[in-house]
């Protein structure tokens, strides 16, 4: 019965108005680089101060749903991922553009986002309590199995160039060892250098990566002045026949995303990849990942999507957020006196009812704006080369530099631009790079925090049967990697071409 | 050619949507100040309070930025924001809060003092601007600024599972050195600065080789860390441990605040337990350049006073547990100068320099 007053207190025409809005604001924050759904919502947090509190979290709540998908229209189109949520969208997204089919696959990413968003809502109102008591399980042993787990892309990523991925993945790796050091928090390898204090952070790398590198690569091929980049995008909505093939996919992702999210310690960040890297370890065939393939666009779309209602567990059962996001929306809670956690579902369950039913809805309403904006949105990416390239450029660095309004951002970008491009040239994969920067510290962190907790203890690594069984899965990956590489190379040429 | 242009025509409205809302990075309390700002327009006296402006005084004449130190959407800067948003009614200017992260705070702090001191820049100070310093990450002092005032004065409390059976800190630190004795170590959560806290109050109880410090990505983290039992206990502010304490799961031994927590009148202080130097908070302090014309800091430090007074922030704070404390300049410099020796003896204790 709670939950139908909670869908009456949604479909009331103001906080209607607003869902819809937060959604569509949501998109297009989440879709220009550098601006993500945390800050979006933090930005708009201080005008929910008037508002009533249930009112003030469907906003909030429709502005996380749509921002966490528009990540991927612009990853898609443009290889510019929207947030960092949206980078493993790329990897297949934007080949799949490249092939004439960007209308497919952003359809596919819209209803894996809309799938995995529901998912979690389900999960999130019927089985919060078994959730939350399962993420308590995790500490720092667990989270770096998690990440070691996720590192593992790296070896299904690569392609033939296994040896250059995993090159790659340890320049990542390197790459995040600058910067402030926050267990001990003191500065590391800034050589006095005060700018380098802020290490490498992830939104800015991103975009050099992945936005700025493919400019170069564009300005290399040459532009004439009737050039376009791709002729069409093709039809949006999704084939039956694409969404039946992709049911499992759909399914697994959003489990994983769901279960990340609720995660204090990961975000979509790390569930996305860690969606991609599940779906091609499964898969049957592999060797397509990377090139353009809808699972490889829908699989990370499902699963970062599904973080929202994920974070949405212990945020509400515990009182803790699950990510970034839910940590502004529990300061939105607090402010308007609430206070998450245990006590909320028996003295506000209204709350509760309408930040349900709003996630529900929100995802309705992402599902059809998405699936209707996506075609206007996608006539950017037929456009002239002369048109495109310097407004790939301007978003890049407005991107870069939105965030903080910081110059260092941008330069930040343009070095990871030149030097993405420079290794591309040399056959590096990218991907690795992007992969170790998101998970690198999530690895580095929980593994000196877990054998500090040990005191130097190495057996702490195989304490509990989740963080053996996430170290055995990955163990088992990089084995079969580098048998079937091995096979690979003995039919190809009979030697041990790495 | 039409088309093209027509194209070209929408992607620049996209762009320039971009910048308007790269803008609102900077600038969220600018447009609520402007809201805010309209209404004054018609009813100037609306706070209770007539702008504090002396005639003389040709200050603000523009919007003024704020530096926050650390990332948007944090309780650090939620409670910045909303103080802001009431110094900004007093003086009747727009204050812009900039998020400048990074370098535990320093790099923000330094940024400010790279400004002009004209009293248009504006930082937000807090208890890394001692330990950075002693550290020797950067030369930055609270004594390169003016301070506007202290706004908040967070206590920090020991906190463990209730399932531990532990009812007072003598039980827990019992079981630590029982602990030690069976070859064993406690594990005591901390994250940030709340880890000179959970050292100083080892230190001083005489349990600093019974117990490791488990370091955490987070606040929230340390909650899951008890909840799971993986910490046996945490040093924490009230605000994340809140819900946990009133549903029961969750028990306080003891605060390092000077006095007992209204919230928590039974739960005694370190102090009254017989370690009179565990006493450390987390603290918010407004300040602006040095350099800063007096007739200016004088200004602001009146709106800084009146904005804190204003009953609509002390509601505010008092429902988000921001734990609202007021300081005049000389009573913040006044304590940071005594805190400072105790974060370094704290610092050297910890190894940490």
């Amino acid at each position: 019965m709670g939950f139908l007053d909670g869908l009456l207190m949604v479909f009331q025409l103001h906080n209607l108005v607003l869902l819809v809005l937060g959604v569509i604001l949501g998109i297009i924050v989440g879709a220009i680089p550098g601006l993500t759904a945390t800050l979006a919502i933090s930005l708009l947090l201080p005008f929910t101060f008037s508002l009533e509190a249930s009112t003030a979290l469907i906003m909030l709540i429709g502005i996380y749903v749509g921002g966490i998908y528009g990540g991927s229209i612009t990853a898609i189109l443009l290889r510019t991922p929207g947030t960092p949520a949206a980078a493993a969208t790329s990897l297949d997204g934007y080949p799949l553009m490249q092939k004439g089919e960007g209308g497919r696959a952003l359809g596919i990413a819209t209803s894996a986002s809309f799938f995995g968003g529901q998912i979690s809502c389900i999960f999130l109102i019927f089985l919060s309590p078994f959730i939350s008591n399962f993420a308590i399980k995790f500490s720092s042993a667990e989270y770096f199995a998690l990440a070691i787990f996720g590192l593992t892309i790296i070896f299904s990523v690569s392609g033939k160039y296994l040896l250059k991925g995993v090159i790659a993945g340890l320049i990542g790796l390197v790459i995040n060892t600058v910067g402030f050091d926050v267990i001990v928090a003191y500065p590391r390898f800034t050589f006095g250098i005060r700018s380098l204090m802020i290490g490498f952070p992830l939104l800015p790398a991103i975009i050099g990566l992945f936005a700025l590198s493919e400019l170069l690569r564009l300005f290399e091929a040459g532009v004439s002045n009737d050039d376009t980049i791709h002729d069409n995008v093709g039809r949006i909505l999704p084939r039956w026949s694409d969404l039946f093939h992709l049911k499992w996919v759909f399914l697994k992702s959003s489990l994983i995303g769901t279960f990340i999210g609720a995660l204090p310690g990961a975000g979509a960040n790390i569930a996305s990849f860690v969606a991609y890297s599940e779906c091609k370890r499964t898969s049957k065939t592999p060797e397509l990942f990377g090139k353009g393939i809808i699972d490889g666009v829908a699989a990370p779309e499902a699963a970062n999507n599904a973080v929202t209602g994920g974070a949405l567990i212990p945020m509400l059962t515990l009182g803790v957020p699950g990510d970034a996001v839910t940590a502004v929306l529990l300061g939105a809670l607090t402010i308007q006196g609430l206070q998450p956690g245990p006590l909320l579902f028996r003295d506000n369950p209204g709350i509760i009812n309408s930040i349900f039913a709003s996630a529900i809805v929100g995802n309705f309403v992402m599902l059809f704006i998405g699936l209707f904006l996506a075609k206007a949105i996608a006539k950017i990416a037929i456009m002239k080369k002369t048109t495109l390239i310097p407004i790939i450029a301007i978003f890049s660095m407005i991107g870069a530099y939105a965030a903080e309004s910081s110059l260092a951002h941008m330069k930040i970008a343009v070095i990871f631009g030149i030097g993405g491009y420079v290794l591309e040239q040399m056959d590096f994969p990218l991907a690795p790079i992007a992969l170790s920067i998101v998970l690198g510290s999530l690895a580095e962190n929980s593994f000196r925090a877990a054998l500090i907790r040990s005191s130097g203890d190495w057996r702490i690594f195989f304490h509990s049967a989740i963080s053996i069984a996430f170290l055995a899965i990955a163990a088992g990956s990089v084995f079969f990697a580098l048998r079937n590489q091995y096979k690979a190379s003995k039919q190809s040429s009979g030697g041990v071409g790495l | 050619m039409r088309k093209e242009f027509i194209k070209i025509l929408t992607v620049s409205m996209i762009i320039l949507l971009c910048f308007s809302l790269a803008g609102c990075g900077q600038s969220p309390s600018s447009s609520q100040g402007a809201a805010s700002g309209s209404k004054e327009a018609v009813n100037p006296g609306n706070s209770g309070a007539e702008p504090a402006q002396t005639p003389a005084l040709d200050y603000p004449k523009g919007s003024i930025t704020a530096i926050c130190p650390w990332t948007a959407g944090g309780s650090s800067d939620i409670t910045f924001r909303s103080y802001l948003s009431y110094v900004s009614k007093e003086i009747g200017t727009d204050i812009n809060v900039l998020n400048v992260t990074g370098g535990d705070g320093s790099i923000g702090v330094n940024q400010a003092l790279g400004m002009p001191a004209d009293g248009y820049t504006m930082a937000m100070l807090n208890y890394d601007i001692l330990s950075n310093e002693i550290k020797g990450i950067t030369e930055d002092s609270y004594k390169d600024f003016a301070i506007i005032n202290l706004f908040t004065l967070q206590g920090v409390n020991l906190v463990v599972n209730s399932e531990s059976g532990w009812e007072t800190f003598e039980d827990f630190r019992q079981a630590a050195l029982a602990a030690k004795a069976a070859g064993k170590t406690l594990q005591i959560g901390v994250n940030g600065f709340w880890l000179h806290a959970a050292g100083m109050m080892a230190d001083a109880a005489g349990i600093k080789d019974c117990v490791v410090f488990v370091p955490s990505n987070g606040s929230s983290e340390l909650m899951t860390e008890l909840l799971g039992k993986h910490c046996d206990a945490v040093t924490t502010s009230l605000t994340v441990a809140l819900p946990h304490l009133e549903s029961g799961a969750m028990k306080i031994l003891g605060t390092m605040a000077e006095e007992r927590m209204p919230e928590f009148p039974d739960i005694p202080t370190f102090k009254e337990m017989g370690y009179p130097n565990v006493i450390i908070a987390g603290f918010r302090i407004l300040a602006v350049h040095k350099d800063t014309p007096p007739e200016i800091v004088a200004y602001l430090r009146e709106a800084g006073k009146k904005a804190f007074d204003n009953p609509e922030f002390q509601k505010w704070a008092g429902d988000a547990k921001a734990d609202p404390v007021y300081m005049d300049a000389e009573e913040t410099v006044k304590y940071l100068e005594n805190l400072s020796p105790t974060v370094k003896q704290t610092m050297s204790n910890l190894g940490l320099i």
